[in-house]
């Protein structure tokens, strides 16, 4: 029986706004390791096919009010890389899934850095490919403004045929470092990558054994077309970000349908949106729940997420009263302009209930319920077309995400729809993907405009 | 009382040739017997590409082993190469930061200038760039990084349940750099790392430009001196160089590369002596192995002491020989000897990485 991939995105302290505040959340623990040594345990002791860590390499511009006011607890954090490094030696079985740039990293260095995570984790390290769309990481890194679309789709796209190529620099067997013989590598069997390229000139071999997955599953996400045309030609698993079951399915047959177009099969990429889940053993508690975190939700913070979704600012208008009838700005989220903003915007009569209504699962799958209620609505994700499994975004971390654990993860179980045991040493080998062979990684031409 | 001889341990070898998770192993063991033996850190070598025409050593990449090893360690420094050619300083603060926190104050960066001749093909880098332009771009990478680090004050984050009053936004610094190689706007998304912008810097100081570059940023100097001669001479030109930066002598550290080979008479010392010359790779540079101390224990602490003494050294990296009387044999009977003689701390006495080395 087909059964769900999950996923536990770590994002600091939570995906609520106001997840610090929560009594039980270690309100530093963005910085301590001690926290995300229980998180990595935490989702080992639930079957998590992986752990996800987001990454932005900047904090955001604080200069602009709005922004400012943005999810403060996780203006700064660990280096994921460093992280999951760290998390690595604290679990055995769940994958490690890294953020890093196309635009602003080297694919030598990266390809070194997550082959490293794969050696010391036995198999479990994951890559989630971004291009990095936000103008306050171009001003960390030499720009003034983010490249185009389709040049920070171009790059990635040499990029990560790049980092595939090197970590095929050695066939099995290769490294043979025999004490008796003195022979330590057989030349036969190393490829010089050679590759020079539009955006890079990398002559491999890279300098470290081939990792346990050999090829590490790549993860990317987006609903650009460059995105999805990216996806579908280079990446393994897609962090899906739809509200609703009918965008989901949506994007789902967009994202599987364009796979052929690489010889790939309807398997060969798994889509696993996001859910951010109130849990409660009953209906009563999970709203209760997901009021009691409501309410801690300043309304400054309020006013700063709208700005931050697309919304005008609504800064010195009553917060309980009208909407005012402000023009919506062109959105500066990833996902562009979306008339979902303005069907929300006419279903709420306050300010306070818009912001509170986007704070609670606007742009992902939010949900308040019981056990059964949120494995009904998996379920029907699941069999209906619309995910392969999802990435669980717990609004307090590790509160939530305990409950998600102890409450909905049986449930699964129970249906059958997620595994018991863990079946696999590797994160491809959890995730069901097909055991990548050396030099078997299928060649095809970038699709992407040249800029 | 004795001047505090500082020890430090070269990761170079440690891997005794294995590959993957079994490399990792061998070097966590070796980590473990550094700590155990009160090293103050550890020093992880690195070059971004693979000397295929040489001895050619499968490793792993330093910044991401450190971090796990600052995970399974409580006390030991842990010293990452990184060049400047090669990394970008925004992402470097990150991951020295990360894992300085990770640590505890642990972490320290080796700073190399150059890309090799392999490394200069893998990042499509031009071969030969001159001396003073590696110089110039060294020079303002680590005053970003140094500068990325206290981006926030240590109290920036006020974090009151109470009020929702998370940061402070007076206590946030950006850089807005804009130089001749970087442009970096920061501030770093990593909060004040415990050895603020303080991680200790390690250079190597062979030539003229590089003594002043050491003597201007660096806390450790690293290189392998082949004699105590040798050794002085290195000692005085950086130190003379401090008062120019308004720094005192004990301000920065220099630590020579020493192979020891430990051996219950000085007969069989001087065997292994003959052993380790016929077994260099011709490949292998001159000063690769830096003074070779061969010896019973007491000898070796002899020796150690003297160059202490005579301003040759303030602390020894020690190099692994890959022979019988290295690495174990030293932390087995030299260490003993050097702390009965009180030049080396018999534990910890310091929370910190830069606390360790008195600086």
């Amino acid at each position: 029986m087909r059964q769900m991939k999950l996923g536990l995105s770590i994002a600091n302290l939570g995906y609520h706004y106001a997840a610090w505040r929560h009594p039980d959340v270690p309100e530093a623990g963005n910085m301590q390791f001690s926290h995300f040594r229980h998180c990595a345990k935490l989702a080992e002791a639930g079957k998590f096919d992986l752990i996800f860590l987001a990454d932005s390499a900047a904090v955001r511009d604080l200069d602009d009010p709005a922004i400012a006011r943005d999810l403060e607890h996780q203006l700064v954090k660990h280096e994921p890389l460093a992280l999951l490094a760290a998390m690595a030696m604290v679990t055995k079985h769940v994958g490690l899934v890294c953020t890093a740039s196309t635009t602003y990293t080297e694919p030598y260095n990266l390809a070194r850095q997550l082959t490293t995570l794969d050696h010391m984790s036995r198999g479990r390290a994951g890559w989630n490919m971004v291009t990095s769309f936000s103008r306050d990481e171009a001003r960390n890194f030499g720009l003034e403004k983010p490249l185009t679309s389709d040049e920070r789709h171009a790059r990635a796209a040499e990029y990560v045929d790049v980092f595939k190529g090197l970590e095929e620099s050695w066939d099995d067997g290769a490294l043979v470092h025999d004490k008796a013989s003195g022979i330590f590598l057989d030349r036969s069997k190393m490829h010089l990558l050679k590759h020079k390229g539009r955006y890079f000139s990398v002559r491999g071999p890279l300098d470290i054994a081939p990792g346990p997955q050999r090829h590490i599953p790549v993860f990317t996400a987006g609903e650009s077309d460059n995105a999805i045309e990216l996806a579908a030609r280079s990446a393994d698993v897609v962090y899906g970000g739809q509200p609703n079951l009918e965008l989901a399915r949506a994007y789902y047959t967009t994202l599987k349908g364009r796979l052929a177009k690489y010889g790939r099969d309807h398997d060969d990429l798994l889509v696993l949106p996001g859910i951010m889940a109130f849990v409660g053993r009953t209906m009563q508690e999970a709203r209760d729940k997901f009021d009691r975190m409501q309410r801690l939700i300043l309304p400054r913070l309020g006013l700063g997420l709208l700005v931050v979704n697309g919304f005008p600012d609504y800064t010195g208008y009553d917060i309980d009263g009208p909407i005012p009838d402000l023009p919506m700005p062109s959105t500066i989220k990833s996902h562009g302009p979306s008339p979902l903003l303005q069907t929300l915007r006419n279903e709420c009569s306050t300010i306070r209930e818009l912001y509170e209504r986007v704070s609670a699962g606007f742009w992902h799958m939010g949900v308040v319920g019981t056990p059964t209620s949120i494995a009904d609505l998996m379920e029907e994700w699941f069999t209906t077309g619309a995910a392969d499994g999802f990435n669980v975004q717990s609004p307090c971390i590790p509160v939530d995400s305990q409950d998600f654990v102890d409450l909905v993860i049986p449930e699964l179980q129970r249906r059958g729809l997620f595994r018991t045991e863990y079946e696999s040493a590797t994160l491809r080998g959890s995730l069901g993907l097909k055991p990548a062979a050396a030099r078997t990684m299928p060649r095809t031409r970038a699709e992407f405009a040249t800029p | 009382m004795n001047r505090r001889m500082r020890l430090g341990l070269s990761m170079a070898g440690a891997g005794e040739g294995a590959t993957g998770a079994a490399l990792f192993e061998n070097i966590l063991r070796r980590l473990q017997l550094a700590e155990s033996a009160g090293f103050d850190f550890a020093l992880f070598p690195d070059e971004a590409a693979a000397a295929v025409g040489g001895a050619f050593h499968a490793g792993l990449e330093p910044l991401t082993l450190l971090s796990a090893l600052a995970a399974v360690t409580r006390h030991v420094g842990l010293i990452a190469t990184a060049s400047t050619r090669l990394q970008d300083p925004f992402h470097l603060a990150r991951k020295l930061a990360s894992i300085d926190h990770l640590s505890g104050g642990r972490a320290g960066w080796n700073l190399a200038t150059a890309a090799t001749g392999g490394e200069t093909r893998n990042f499509g880098l031009p071969v030969d760039e001159p001396a003073a332009a590696l110089d110039a771009r060294a020079r303002e990478f680590l005053s970003i990084v140094r500068r990325l680090f206290v981006s926030w004050d240590a109290d920036a984050f006020p974090r009151d349940l109470a009020s929702g009053i998370y940061m402070d936004r007076a206590k946030m610094h950006r850089l807005e750099h804009a130089g001749a190689h970087y442009k970096v706007r920061g501030p770093l998304d990593v909060a004040q790392p415990p050895q603020g912008e303080a991680i200790p810097v390690m250079t190597s100081a062979t030539t003229a430009d590089a003594q002043d570059f050491a003597a201007e940023f660096a806390d450790i100097v690293h290189d392998r001196p082949a004699t105590a001669d040798a050794a002085r001479a290195q000692y005085r030109a950086v130190k003379a160089r401090l008062s120019r930066h308004g720094r005192p002598p004990e301000s920065l550290l220099m630590m020579p590369g020493v192979t020891p080979l430990v051996a219950g008479t000085q007969q069989r010392a001087d065997d292994l002596r003959g052993a380790l010359y016929d077994r260099a790779d011709p490949d292998e540079g001159p000063d690769a192995r830096g003074a070779i101390v061969a010896g019973t224990p007491a000898h070796i602490a002899d020796i150690l002491e003297g160059w202490i003494a005579s301003d040759a050294a303030d602390g020894f990296v020690v190099l692994t020989s890959g022979l019988p009387g290295g690495v174990e044999d030293f932390v087995a009977l030299v260490v003993p000897e050097l702390q009965r003689r009180d030049l080396v701390g018999s534990s910890y006495e310091a929370a910190t990485l830069r606390g360790y080395l008195g600086l």
